[in-house]
């Protein structure tokens, strides 16, 4: 009798905790699960099933990084849902945080999405492995020559197929309140990092009794302040990229020592706005539009839209300008990069028409002219650029647009040519420069001790097969060239 | 029970018997093997291979360099100051304040209940949330704290709580919230299982209160203060959650601890995080934070056991 | 040490020493209190604040009470999702919890069976050995491997761990039960099971409902399990990681009303909790501690 009740104690638990796998929320995670659960590839048994029964939709999925933009897209999608005659239901996530852990994961458990935003780690990892399809066997020749101008061998085309194709630019660029710069009396945007730091002084010393500073930047994380500062600065100050000799096929970060001593300026009580180190982008932002600050660095397709719809700021406030390098030394091109590219997933069952999904929402005329009028990109199309009425910052602000005279597409250093084979001991770049200007980490010994971990890395890495030689003979910093 | 005196093994009674008893146990061994032990062994397995996850290739053997990449790694040994930083500047705030507490409300009246109640009240609480609830009271810009304490006149500049100098203190400070009442419990009951005769013929010999406490209680107390030590100090070189929310280990590393450190060789700490996937330098950093945990709690036990002899 | 009778038989007129040491107990536990409190009321409140009150200075109470904020977490930032997966998790976990570590505990206190000596041993030292949450991978690993990983299961089974320190505790408390117990049933004519059931799991529910609580309280303020386990699946994620999350989320900086109602949507459940069973909790903790 009691053997029995037990018996059903332990039916109930199963069952309950059969249950709790069914109710794995939404109906798309829901299909996930079972498949899953029946060692199936859950991407192959969902669209099997729904091109059986003719009555089902495709679903084809497509994974975005990026906030700034997904309330556009998203718009553009429903209305596709809404209006498409293949019986297609697109669905689109944001994973904001995790994107590439989350893809990571995703390639490893075979879940890839159909298309995927472009995002440089995730390209050059599973490239090698075949999991990108080439544009060029669906692109019909009017596609093609409508996207020539932003095809570049090396970059988006290799080994004649073509990966992604980007419709807008971004670069690096230093932001500055107008307001306060007249307020202090300082006529123009600084062009040297000399003149930088005297007006970040100046400002910080007569305006912080009201709670206004020079300068400020989102030093909580390192990687993510300085990659949109100091590091595009010492592109063209040194014409190495992050370190990297492209002619003499190695790094040397000794060179950033007279840019690092600045820094060490900008971040200190004389400049800096206060809590710099423990500041994210979004809460800078805020004070920037509150007109607590007078200079940082922002990158060109994110702050428009920001100061637009975000965070409210009179356009006139504010202006844009080149970055300041040390002397105003120029020796060679600051990158841009390509901005809102897709990748379709080769292996998708449904790849043909996840082409189409892509050519109709992400590459039509329309799409990509309401994108850059609505300020979420600055496109890098000639015809968009011609027929596009911009928002007011994109016509008087001449430093949002790319600048053929500054900015290149860049070739790969080793450690983003292949960032999972080369390990570099000790901290990364970022963490190192932190050390010096928020440490008391000597600056010589810690740059020279930098280059020879760089180096090493990228040695072993050749030696161990997990990376190769990266050397461009004659490589001419100011026209760079990508192989 | 005839087959019990002789340990005949495999009659039909004791294999029923043993089937029986691991009908009981199967359930959490299943848990237990599969997400205790399994990752365990797996860790250990990865000291000695390189891997950086699902597309970089196989695993590859190194033998021991991991760990002794995990010897010269300057900025391990420097998380392993601040874990001590951290475990001992939490643990010397938390213990003493938590004894006065208990102290204070471990008499059965009115009013102590509540109080009580109320001093437990974060230990219940998600630390992640109250991460990010005191990353808004104690930013710079726009603190509640540097707005009240600006107000009482306390200070004139905004004080920078996380940043380089401060962010340890911080973090403590908030630790200290969460912990306290922890141990305020703890030291309840053991004060609760001090005879109240020992304590009331001190006072009729005499002992004024603070005598009555450090001659009475305290030594009274010892064998549980002694457990209490133990576990604030191994728990306090666990957290984790906390430090990940409130200064994700910065700035500069200045609160970056060994449990966060060998966590970010496999998974991302914030958006923005550059550090490439390192599954076997993770999995000897963690090992040998284990027995470096291992090793304190040793010395501990070793040190108590001492201090008992000389009382 | 007013407790004691000398002290009490005086209480009618406090001397003067005694009035102060009085004002100098409440005064510092005043300080205490407001202490513990202040982040919590200012959570709650916060989150009916607007976010111009909340950024650039405005008063303790909200100048109007805007209950909007929530409305709008749990509409617009899916919080009604992530409420619900919260509470089915953490429902879960509890129930996974007692029912394994009740059945285990028995077992390990009454019977001697084969290998149980090599099981207390590795149960023993998992209590001691802790590697973090880096094993949370080969976790993931070994539920992707049952395909698992996207599902509320997997994330049960995360969350609800090896639990030997829970086996330990039940173990503990039922070896201090009568062993007669057992024999009268046993002559009685009951089989194991009847002796489980019928005996002892009545008799150890108090030290389960410690169990319960806490395995309740741990998943429900989870953040690290969740935060792995729901990189692929975010439509699993839990309270607590979608709150956390909120700070990058895009209009996190602008929007702090938002954030602190998501606060307290996270917190507020577990305070309700917490206000019926405040005592369990308190005396649960002791019974783990002395026993643990």
């Amino acid at each position: 009798m009691r053997t029995k009740k037990m018996t059903c104690l332990v039916m109930a638990t199963a069952m309950a905790a059969s249950m709790l796998a069914g109710c794995s929320s939404s109906d798309s995670s829901q299909e996930q699960t079972t498949a899953a659960a029946s060692g199936e590839q859950s991407a192959e048994t969902t669209t099997a099933a729904a091109s059986q029964d003719s009555g089902e939709k495709t679903v084809i999925t497509i994974w975005s990084k990026d906030r700034h933009d997904a309330t556009y897209v998203q718009e553009k999608i429903d209305e596709y849902n809404a209006n498409n005659t293949d019986n297609i239901q697109v669905e689109y996530s944001l994973y904001t945080d995790n994107y590439q852990q989350a893809v990571d994961m995703a390639a490893q458990n075979g879940e890839l999405p159909d298309i995927l935003v472009y995002q440089q780690d995730v390209f050059a990892k599973y490239q090698g492995q075949g999991q990108w399809a080439d544009l060029y066997q669906f692109m019909d020749d009017d596609m093609k020559n409508y996207f020539q101008d932003v095809i570049t061998e090396g970059y988006n085309e290799l080994d004649g197929k073509l990966y992604f194709i980007p419709t807008t630019g971004t670069t690096c660029r230093l932001f500055y309140n107008t307001e306060i710069f007249e307020r202090v009396g300082i006529d123009g945007p600084p062009e040297t990092m000399e003149e930088m730091v005297e007006d970040a002084k100046l400002i910080t010393s007569q305006l912080s009794g009201e709670g206004i500073y020079g300068f400020a930047q989102n030093m909580k994380s390192a990687s993510s302040g300085l990659a949109r500062s100091m590091c595009v600065a010492l592109e063209a100050e040194t014409g190495d990229e992050r370190g990297y000799n492209f002619a003499e096929g190695a790094y040397d970060f000794t060179k950033w020592a007279p840019e690092l001593e600045m820094w060490k300026q900008l971040l200190s009580e004389e400049c800096a706005f206060p809590g710099c180190e423990s500041l994210d982008i979004d809460p800078l932002r805020t004070q920037f539009a509150a007109g607590k600050i007078g200079m940082y660095f922002g990158y060109t397709h994110a702050e428009p839209g920001v100061y637009e719809n975000q965070f409210p700021m009179d356009s006139s406030k504010w202006d844009v300008a080149p970055i300041p390098t040390v002397g105003g030394e120029r020796l060679g091109k600051q990158y841009y990069e390509g901005t809102s590219s897709y990748l379709l997933n080769a292996q998708s069952p449904n790849l043909e028409k996840a082409f189409q999904v892509y050519k109709d929402i992400f590459t039509t005329e329309d799409y990509l002219i309401g994108y850059y009028e609505g300020g979420y990109g600055v496109s890098i199309i000639p015809s968009v650029l011609e027929k596009a009425q911009p928002s007011e910052n994109f016509q008087t602000k001449e430093w949002l647009q790319i600048n053929e005279e500054t900015d290149a597409l860049l070739p790969k250093p080793p450690h983003t040519a292949f960032t999972s084979g080369m390990i570099v001991e000790g901290e990364d770049m970022y963490q190192t420069c932190a050390s010096i200007y928020y440490g008391d980490a000597d600056m010589e010994s810690t740059l020279q001790d930098l280059t020879d971990r760089y180096n090493k890395a990228y040695q072993d890495a050749i030696a161990n097969g997990t990376g190769w030689e990266i050397k461009i003979d004659n490589y001419d910093p100011m026209n760079p060239t990508m192989e | 029970m005839k087959g019990e005196g002789k340990s005949k093994v495999f009659t039909k009674k004791t294999v029923k018997r043993n089937l029986q008893a691991y009908s009981f146990l199967v359930p959490n061994l299943i848990l237990f093997l599969g997400c205790s032990i399994y990752p365990v062994l797996w860790t250990i397995k990865y000291v000695f291979y390189q891997y950086g996850g699902y597309g970089t290739g196989e695993p590859r053997f190194v033998g021991l360099d991991n760990l002794a990449r995990v010897f010269r790694d300057e900025v391990y040994w420097e998380s392993v100051i601040h874990t001590f930083t951290y475990g001992f500047g939490k643990v010397i705030i938390i213990i003493p304040l938590a004894f006065f507490l208990a102290f204070l409300l471990n008499a059965q009246k009115k009013g102590n209940g509540l109080a009580q109640s109320i001093v437990f009240l974060p230990t219940i609480m998600s630390s992640a949330v109250m991460g990010l609830v005191f990353y808004l009271l104690f930013n710079a810009y726009n603190g509640e704290v540097n707005k009240y304490l600006m107000e009482l006149g306390i200070i004139d500049q905004p004080i920078n709580w996380l940043g380089k100098d401060n962010a340890m203190k911080t973090l403590i400070i908030t630790a200290v919230w969460g912990g306290v009442g922890n141990y305020m419990v703890y030291f309840i009951a053991g004060i609760q299982q001090v005879s109240e005769d020992a304590i009331e013929s001190a006072r009729i010999d005499g002992a004024n209160k603070l005598q009555t406490i450090w001659y009475i209680i305290v030594p009274m107390l010892g064998p549980i203060l002694k457990i209490i030590l133990m576990l604030a100090i191994t728990s306090a070189f666990h957290d984790i959650t906390n430090i990940m929310v409130l200064t994700e280990g910065g700035p500069n590393n200045a609160t970056m601890v060994m449990s966060l450190y060998g966590y970010r060789f496999f998974f991302p700490i914030s958006a923005g995080e550059s550090v490439v996937p390192q599954y076997g330098y993770g999995a000897a950093v963690s090992v040998v934070s284990a027995c470096i945990t291992g090793v304190v709690t040793v010395i501990y036990l070793k040190l108590s056991k001492k201090l008992d002899d000389i009382y | 040490m007013s407790s004691t009778p000398m002290i009490q038989a005086n209480k009618k007129h406090m001397s003067r020493n005694q009035l102060i040491s009085f004002v100098a107990k409440w005064i510092f536990l005043g300080i205490m209190i407001v202490f513990t409190l202040y982040p919590v009321v200012y959570t709650i409140l916060g989150s009916f604040k607007t976010n111009a009150e909340l950024t650039q200075g405005g008063g303790f109470f909200p100048e109007q009470w805007h209950f909007e904020n929530y409305y709008r977490a749990f509409v617009e930032a899916d919080f009604l999702q992530y409420t619900w997966n919260s509470i089915i998790v953490s429902v879960s976990v509890t129930v996974l919890a007692v029912v394994t570590c009740s059945l285990a505990g028995f077992i390990l206190a009454r019977r001697d069976f084969a290998g149980k000596k090599l099981w207390m041993t590795l149960y023993l030292s998992m209590m001691f050995v802790s590697l973090g949450s880096v094993t949370l991978y080969p976790i993931y690993e070994v539920l992707r491997e049952l395909g698992l990983h996207e599902s509320v299961v997997g994330l049960v089974i995360a969350l609800t761990g090896g639990q030997a320190t829970n086996v330990f505790l039940v173990m503990g408390f039922t070896k201090a039960l009568p062993k007669e117990l057992d024999e009268a049933g046993i002559i009685d004519g009951c089989s194991l099971y009847q002796v489980y059931y019928k005996i002892v799991l009545p008799l150890t529910k108090p030290i389960l409902a410690v169990v319960a609580l806490f395995s309740f309280r741990n998943a429900w303020n989870d953040y690290v399990t969740g935060l792995v386990m729901t990189i692929t699946a975010p439509e699993l994620k839990t309270l607590t990681v979608a709150v956390v999350q909120l700070k990058y989320s895009v209009n996190a900086a602008a929007e702090w009303h938002i954030m602190l109602a998501g606060a307290s949507i996270a917190i507020i459940p577990i305070l309700i909790v917490y206000a019926f069973a405040h005592k369990q909790f308190i005396a649960g903790l002791t019974a783990g501690a002395v026993k643990g």
